[in-house]
């Protein structure tokens, strides 16, 4: 066991979700991004073939559900 | 999945029953003020692990959480990232956490799912990458990461504000007039035509809009644009861009002005984020 380790407790208020943090632009810094460290498990997400088809559906429930503020056109 | 060679077996861990997830890391001074999150649901609480010091003395601190196996290991991570409302979730989780890290100074975010078999596994392999992670810190530190995204407007004339008008159904076809098939046809050229030179113009303007923000901002990154959406609307630019926490209120002219004098393409700001796309050893 490394003589560097120390875990500290953190006592936080109540969990709370971000709120108003656009998923699209979320998704795309969050899965794809960051130092990569040799962790012990380290799922490369993006490469996750039934991630990309979660994705996909998210993106299209995300412009489903959200229309605003990108509402009102046809097709280009 | 990446996993180095000698790095014990994921089944070590399940056996154990707890994986240690890390979030970011930061430098131990500023943990002072986390933010309001407990991480994963079923997980320990959130708690710092220290990381070796460098030459300079400099601590630095992971933030960590003790996650159930049973949740966490390869193969529930992917059953679970599959779910598209798991996916949301985890991801705004994982981006709870960040966030809480660099609430009071820089921060190096770690991919999503950066798990460890145990705390002291973390604390080697993370103290191993220590001066990789100060560099990073220093290229971050004062700095946060906009996002612009510049799509083609759908409309040839008038500003965005007008496009909150539900799209009108395809006009209902009458009885055709003599002559109505070459009108026809000229309509569908007209309408290419206007459509390839918006096209055009939409390039040239978020071109401009790219060098304009580059020239204030520290880094930026292109990211691949967004596939169209139901919507149809076309994204021709997903940027980032690394910008001086002392420039943020240049940076909010520039793009007002740059949306005011768009004409072409209509532009969408979000931030601050924490510097995600330039946490990269590379990136900058």
């Amino acid at each position: 066991m490394s003589t560097d380790e120390q875990a500290v407790a953190w006592i936080g208020p109540e969990s709370g979700a971000p709120i108003g943090v656009p998923l699209v632009d979320l998704l795309d810094r969050v899965l794809a991004t960051g130092v990569v460290v040799e962790g012990d498990l380290v799922i490369a997400l993006a490469d996750v073939p039934l991630v990309r088809l979660s994705l996909r559906a998210l993106l299209a429930s995300v412009s489903d559900r959200l229309p605003a503020p990108w509402d009102g056109g046809g097709p280009l | 999945m990446t996993a180095p060679a000698g790095a014990p077996a994921a089944s070590t861990a399940t056996e154990k029953g707890v994986l240690t997830c890390v979030f970011a890391v930061c430098e131990a001074a500023q943990l002072a003020e986390l933010g309001p999150c407990t991480g994963y649901d079923g997980g320990s609480a959130p708690y710092r692990l220290a990381l070796a010091g460098g030459p300079d003395g400099r601590v630095l601190h992971a933030l960590a959480q003790d996650v159930p196996a049973s949740a966490f290991c390869e193969q529930a991570l992917r059953d679970r990232l599959a779910d598209p409302a798991d996916l949301a979730a985890v991801a705004r989780t994982h981006h709870a956490m960040v966030t809480a890290a660099a609430a009071a100074g820089p921060a190096v975010p770690l991919p999503l799912g950066t798990l460890f078999t145990d705390r002291t596994r973390a604390t080697q392999q993370l103290s191993a990458q220590a001066a990789q992670f100060r560099s990073v810190l220093d290229r971050l530190r004062d700095r946060t990461e906009w996002a612009v995204k510049v799509y083609v407007n759908r409309t040839a004339h008038g500003p965005a504000g007008e496009l909150t008008v539900p799209s009108a159904p395809p006009r209902k076809s009458t009885i055709p007039p003599p002559g109505a098939g070459r009108a026809y046809l000229d309509r569908i050229r007209a309408r290419r035509q206007d459509q390839e030179s918006r096209q055009e113009a939409a390039l040239a303007e978020t071109t401009r809009v790219d060098e304009a923000i580059k020239s204030l901002a520290d880094g930026a990154v292109r990211r691949r644009p967004h596939a169209a959406r139901a919507d149809g609307r076309v994204q021709v630019l997903n940027g980032a861009y690394l910008v001086d926490t002392r420039r943020t209120g240049a940076f909010h002219e520039l793009v007002a002005a740059l949306q005011a004098s768009a004409d072409a393409v209509e532009i969408e700001v979000s931030g601050p984020w924490v510097p995600y796309s330039f946490a990269a050893v590379d990136a900058g």
